[in-house]
């Protein structure tokens, strides 16, 4: 702040801020603010795991059915790079504890790998779900029996695949001339194209496998069985199931008399059939939530790779030594939340069924 | 509150620069990181707020002068008492006390230079003003009439526009609100000087504390409430609506589950203010200090566990409901003993009747008047029978209004010396205080007679529709109850123009402030007058801040001042609990 | 509830409340009288306490503060203990009332409620239809409420009860009124534009036989059709969108006026010629054809159950007859007809073939005449309820 503030603080960490007395007290009341975001964090996503089990007690079949239109290979491919990413940051705290500046840039670079190629996976497994149909409960149009041909959508992730990985390209090649005279610019795009060229690689590969993966179905004419037993279960009976079950219950509440309860029993059919009833339609709302929670998620995904485009700049710069990486152990802590709650989404949204 | 040497020889020397005349251009304000200048700023924003949300309260008054409404059509006084609804609690109450006074003095009553996280309070009046600009947005678009509680699905279907400029701008002000309780809890939690343990806190930190856990953990809920409803709104998405299969109870479930804890977010401040407050009046220790303390945590945890009570005829299973009622009436309690500790903390005191303890007197008496109607809306029979009436909107303004805007005036009054270093005029603050009483009693009691009768909420018009009147009899006591009502409203209105008046007009005409006009034991009346941009040149020791027997009047001065050292020690009366 | 209690809410409750009309209001009056009574004590203590020592020890002149304890734990656990125990028996008093407001006796009268914007419709056992609600006296009756829209809330201030009506569920309240007379019934639960005028009124009847009376003159629709229409106009809801005199209504549809018969302009279509067919689609299915200048005006669709095809029959009529176009039998040609078939006491076929000219296709009202007049003619007055029930439980 003021010159008269630092006068006696000389003796100071030239990153310790003039209102704290010391930098351990700096420390903790960082630890102790990323610890309390985190908290906040976790009742964000309590909002949306709150609406998920209510929906799933409700309609526990719809849930069971819909989650198999769920791609667990790729679910699983994301889970194991969340994991890699987890361990990759906790060993780059290390290293900033023992100050050792490769092994956290490394660390730090490898992890935004990890994240770009979850969002390039990520990218694969919405577009082909926007190619279906299978969106959330407003646009929900996967019908009957409709096999899209998916050829054009897995075209365009090729060429957008490769257009990532084009940008990535320059951002290391931008890197190299804008960051000429400033390391801690150079390591900032450096970190930023290899996360870009992770999401090509991701988008790729998530590519190549659901195109094989769908071409083998066809061949051997599993997939369609899977997806129609599921519509012919899932979708259609349970929408009757539900219109009988809002009759069962108007009549178990108007019970004992029926002349008055005819019309009204009809209403609740109309009702149902215009509103909750809406045969396959139904499903949407299991797309709603998948779409809010993974979608959230991977808006935390993409905050994180900003903040490590920031720390990596930092770490370049040699910010971080043994009695200062705070920030370092700050944002690795967020990221293992971010992982935490990709871990209780996996098995919740692909795997229950 | 024993002053150190350095304090003493400054005396009552203001010093030649305080966090206000620093620096003095636009962008040394806008950039500031100085938490007494974020409050300044929060508190510009709090009071134009203020203004704007009671423009739209008297709007509704004058237009329920006449029972088919006096001034506007059905659609525009739905807009106008959403409006009122929206800006006076997310905009106004809720950061009112935390934002301006917390800010200010958090840091001072800590001995410390800054909060936690300076760019983040600053990042939290941004919001602020962001969420601000959203709902300003939703304003001019004009439209939105969901009622501050959007409730679904008529929120989903109303006009689009203007609820998703509503909700977003909630879910910005969530994480402002969010920002200034993580702050203030890393604050509390890290920073405390020497010799400040947790039991030699002043209540005003216990009770800002207590806030900032709920604001961390209710907030957030809010904010994913916020969104899936923008997304229900616009996508579709059929969680709450319950056109496309979702479930509109689970809204209300989401959302009191933060806006209920948000009535102590409110409400906690402002007993911590009284807290600060009555003992200073009363030149008494505060009775009771721990009680007083943990009672806010109490009531901070019991807090989340009672939101079901907005919602006894919702439809939710009669299990949930009387649990949640006997929940609701476990958080009676700790309010209780706090009213009972500040009426004990009067007692052999010595009043001194300050335009503050005129409003401090105001809110005991309007509080429990608040917390008792309480009793009725808790009890589930007569909820029944109450719920959605004038009753809880006079309950709700008699523990709001009467409880967290009172409070506010009274810190207000009570620390605009310090803040601004310029003494108001006490006999106009007293005129004030008495005014918005009697106005506020005029206005907000007869409307429990009102809602009892069956007058229900949110109603632009109260003479029935065609073909089918409300009955003589309810219409003329609706009538005659709404005119005096409107008539309160406008004491009321008159009241608080004064007080602002008179605290202006200080700001101009005000003479210079003593260091310590009221004789505060708490660390603020020891810095400087206004307090220098690093509020302390060192860090101040500390201890119980609650005993008053060190100060004695400073003619010369015109405020307190501490006694020479060699003042023996208090009498064992006053040594605090702990 | 005891005498104690009795005395206690006799000057309180009915001050604040008016007069209960219902048993369960008289329980809630007294909670409601025990409650303020704690009420007004904790008043008078605390404010009191506050306002003795503002006078004893104002500050003046040879005035000091004087010595005393600042922390008493005694004091603290009464003051803490004591409002526990008061607190814990308005609960429990208000949780045994509320358990008797939850809690319909096995032999209630069920009446089905329907909320829309902005009314409320009433449907009895026998099929009759109103906007104000018809209850008979000293009986325990339930209200099985649904809602068509948004929510709402079903309020009965002299009753002292109220419940949501919650789309995509049903709700319940009951009461046993008996008081007769007309009370005030609002809607509590804001529901947008015309929230304020969605009152209603109910109506206590003196007895069972006035109430059964009153039901079966609901059930016989007017013989002449477009008086039929108007009243259906104005009692499903049509009226809050469209105006019969040509006026617009704010966010509404078209006017009536002149509707029948002209050439109407479609949204991406061809102009078609306002006939039958396409006022029965414009009811059945709204977002069909749009006429132009409305887009984005969503009415709502009216399935069979809520406007059955005789219904439209009338309401076309009523449009034909609002643009001088109506073709169909005269007032007193309708109700001559009418007349004759009610007094011969015919079944079903004749009952239908008066109301055939006017409404064909007119099945649903027709066979609900008839059971209500082959109710009422086989049994006296008196009992007419009792054989509808027993009617109702052998189907």
């Amino acid at each position: 702040m003021s010159a008269t503030a630092h006068a006696d603080e000389h003796q100071h960490h030239r990153f310790q801020a003039h209102h704290f007395e010391t930098a351990e007290q700096q420390f903790q009341a960082g630890k102790l603010g990323m610890w309390l975001f985190l908290a906040t964090e976790v009742l964000f996503f309590s909002g949306m795991f709150c609406a998920y089990a209510v929906f799933r007690a409700a309609h526990p079949e719809v849930f069971e059915k819909a989650a198999e239109f769920l791609n667990p290979t790729l679910g699983a491919a994301n889970t194991l790079v969340l994991l890699a990413s987890s361990l990759s940051v906790a060993w780059a705290v290390r290293c900033a504890q023992l100050g050792k500046q490769s092994g956290l840039l490394s660390n730090l670079i490898f992890t935004m790998v990890c994240a770009g190629i979850f969002m390039g996976v990520k990218a694969v497994e919405y577009s082909l779900k926007w190619k279906e149909g299978l969106l959330w409960r407003g646009k929900f149009t996967w019908t009957d029996g409709a096999h899209p041909d998916l050829t054009s959508t897995h075209e365009m992730l090729y060429s957008f695949g490769l257009t990532l990985a084009g940008i990535g390209a320059a951002l290391i090649v931008a890197g190299l001339i804008l960051g000429a005279k400033s390391v801690g610019t150079r390591w900032a795009f450096f970190a930023l194209g290899a996360t870009v060229l992770g999401a090509a690689g991701g988008c790729l590969i998530g590519n190549v496998y659901t195109a094989w993966e769908q071409h083998d179905e066809q061949t051997h004419g599993e997939h369609s069985e899977v997806f129609e037993d599921a519509h012919a279960l899932g979708l259609e009976e349970v929408a009757e199931e539900e219109v009988h079950a809002e009759e069962a219950e108007s009549e178990d509440v108007v019970e004992g008399q029926t002349d008055a309860e005819a019309p009204a029993a009809t209403v609740v059919q109309e009702m149902a059939a215009e509103y909750g009833g809406e045969g396959p339609k139904f499903p949407g709302v299991f797309f709603s939530i998948y779409y809010a929670m993974t979608g959230v998620h991977a808006i935390h995904i993409l905050a994180g790779i900003g903040v490590f485009v920031w720390i990596v700049s930092r770490a370049a710069r040699g910010h971080f030594e043994p009695n200062y990486y705070g920030p370092v152990e700050y944002t690795g802590l967020y990221w293992h939340l971010v992982d935490l709650i990709w871990i209780y989404l996996f098995p919740l949204l692909y795997l229950i069924r | 509150m024993i002053a150190t040497p350095a304090q003493l020889e400054h005396g009552s020397d203001a010093p030649a620069s305080n966090y206000l005349n620093v620096n003095k251009t636009i962008a040394s304000w806008a950039f500031t990181l100085d938490h007494k200048r974020i409050g300044i700023m929060y508190l510009v924003g709090i009071a134009v707020s203020l203004l704007l949300g009671g423009l739209f309260a008297m709007a509704v008054r004058l237009h329920l002068w006449m029972p088919e409404g006096a001034l506007f059509n059905e659609d525009t006084y739905n807009q106008v008492f959403t409006l009122h609804g929206a800006i006076m609690v997310f905009l106004f109450i809720i950061p009112s006390v935390p934002a301006s006074l917390g800010n200010f003095f958090l840091p001072i009553m800590l001995g410390a230079k800054d909060v936690a996280f300076p760019r983040m309070n600053l990042a939290s009046f941004y919001l602020w003003v962001l969420g601000a600009i959203f709902f300003l947005a939703a304003l001019l678009m004009t439209g939105l009439d969901t009622g501050w509680t959007f409730y679904t699905p008529y929120s989903s279907e109303t006009h689009t526009a203007p609820v998703v400029a509503a909700t977003m701008g909630v879910f910005i002000l969530g994480f402002s609100s969010i920002f200034t309780g993580l702050n203030f809890v890393v604050t509390v939690n890290t920073m405390r000087p020497p010799g400040m343990t947790w039991f030699k806190m002043p209540l005003f930190l216990w009770s800002i504390y207590s806030t900032g856990i709920i604001q961390l953990l209710a907030t957030p809920v809010l904010g994913i409430t916020v969104l899936l409803l923008a997304a229900e709104a616009t996508l579709h998405i059929g969680i709450f609506d319950p056109k496309y299969g979702g479930d509109p109870v689970l809204f209300q479930h989401f959302f009191w589950f933060y806006s209920h804890p948000a009535v102590y977010i409110m409400i906690l401040p402002a007993m911590g203010v009284i807290s600060e407050l009555l003992p200073v009046y009363c030149r008494k220790h505060i009775f009771g200090y721990k009680f007083i303390a943990l009672s806010s945590v109490a009531i901070a945890l019991l807090g989340f566990l009672v939101w079901g009570h907005h919602m006894f005829v919702s439809s939710q299973s009669a299990l949930a409901t009387v649990i949640f009622s006997g929940l609701t009436f476990s958080v009676a309690i700790p309010s209780g003993i706090k009213v009972f500790n500040w009426l004990a903390t009067m007692y052999k005191g010595n009043i001194y009747l300050t335009t503050s303890m005129c409003y401090v007197l105001s809110f005991l008496f309007l509080f429990t008047i608040g917390g008792l109607t309480g009793l009725h809306l808790g009890s589930l029979a007569t909820d029944i029978a109450l719920h959605d009436t004038y009753f809880v909107v006079a309950h709700f303004h008699y523990v709001m209004m009467g409880g967290a805007l009172i409070a506010f005036i009274a810190g207000l009054f009570h620390w605009w010396p310090k803040m601004f270093g310029v003494m108001y005029n006490e006999f106009w603050g007293r005129i004030s205080a008495l005014l918005v009483f009697v106005g506020f009693n005029l206005t907000f009691f007869p409307q429990f007679y009102l809602g009892s009768l069956g007058m229900p909420r949110r109603y632009a018009s109260y003479e029935g529709r065609e073909g089918f009147p409300v009955s003589a009899e309810l219409l003329e006591q609706f009538t005659r109850l709404h005119r005096v009502s409107t008539v309160g409203a406008m004491v009321l209105g008159v009241g608080l123009f004064i007080a602002a008046g008179v605290l202006l007009a200080a700001l101009f005409y005000g003479r210079k402030a003593p260091r310590n006009p009221w004789g505060g034991a708490t660390l603020e009346w020891t810095c400087a007058t206004p307090p220098i941009h690093h509020n302390f040149d060192e860090t101040p020791t500390v201890d119980d801040p609650y005993i008053y027997a060190n100060l004695e009047w400073d003619p010369d001065e015109g405020g307190f001042k501490p006694k020479p050292p060699s003042t023996p020690t208090p009498s064992p009366e006053h040594q605090p609990v702990g | 509830m005891s005498v104690c209690h009795t005395l206690l809410q006799l000057p309180l409750a009915g001050f604040w409340f008016g007069e209960p009309a219902t048993t369960n209001a008289e329980n809630v009056d007294s909670l409601f009288g025990i409650i303020t009574w704690i009420c007004i004590a904790f008043f008078i203590l605390i404010v009191g306490l506050m306002a003795v020592f503002l006078v004893r020890y104002r500050h003046r002149d040879g005035h000091a503060e004087l010595p005393s304890p600042s922390h008493n734990n005694s004091l603290e656990i009464i003051w803490s203990v004591i409002p526990i125990l008061l607190v814990a028996l308005i609960f429990f008093l208000g949780f045994t009332a509320f358990m008797d407001m939850r809690t319909p006796p096995a032999d209630s009268y069920d009446i089905q409620v329907l909320a829309s914007k902005w009314k409320f419709l009433f449907r009895y056992p026998n099929g009759a239809e109103s906007e104000v609600l018809h209850i008979p006296p000293d009986r325990p009756v339930r209200l099985v409420q649904q809602s068509a829209d948004v929510l709402h809330s079903l309020y009965i201030p002299a009753f002292r009860t109220k419940m949501d009506c919650v789309p995509g569920r049903y709700t319940y309240q009951w009461f046993n009124a008996n008081k007769p007379g007309d009370y005030d019934l609002f809607c509590a639960e804001y529901c947008g534009l015309d929230h304020s005028n969605m009152n209603s009124i109910v109506r206590v009847h003196e007895s069972q036989a006035a109430f059964d009376l009153q039901l079966k003159k609901l059930n016989v629709p007017p013989a002449y059709p477009p008086d039929w229409g108007r009243e259906l106009w104005e009692r499903k809801g049509c009226k809050q969108c469209h105006s019969i005199d040509g006026s617009e209504r704010p966010g509404g549809g078209p006017s009536w006026d002149d509707l029948w018969g002209t050439e109407r302009q479609i949204m991406n279509a061809s102009p078609v010629i306002a006939d039958e067919n396409y006022i029965k689609e414009s009811i059945r299915m709204p977002q069909a054809k749009i006429r132009t200048g409305y887009q984005g005006i969503n009415m709502s669709a009216y399935p069979p159950s809520l406007v059955s095809d005789a219904e439209i029959d009338a309401l076309i009529a009523f449009m034909k007859e609002l643009a001088g176009k109506y073709d169909g039998p005269s007032r007193e040609e309708a109700e001559a007809a009418a007349k004759a078939a009610a007094e011969e006491g015919v079944g079903a076929d004749s009952a239908a073939a008066a109301n055939a000219d006017a409404t064909p296709a007119n099945e649903k009202p027709a066979a609900e005449e008839t059971k209500a007049e082959e109710t009422t003619g086989k049994e006296p007055e008196g009992t007419a309820s009792d054989s509808a029930d027993s009617g109702d439980q052998e189907q």
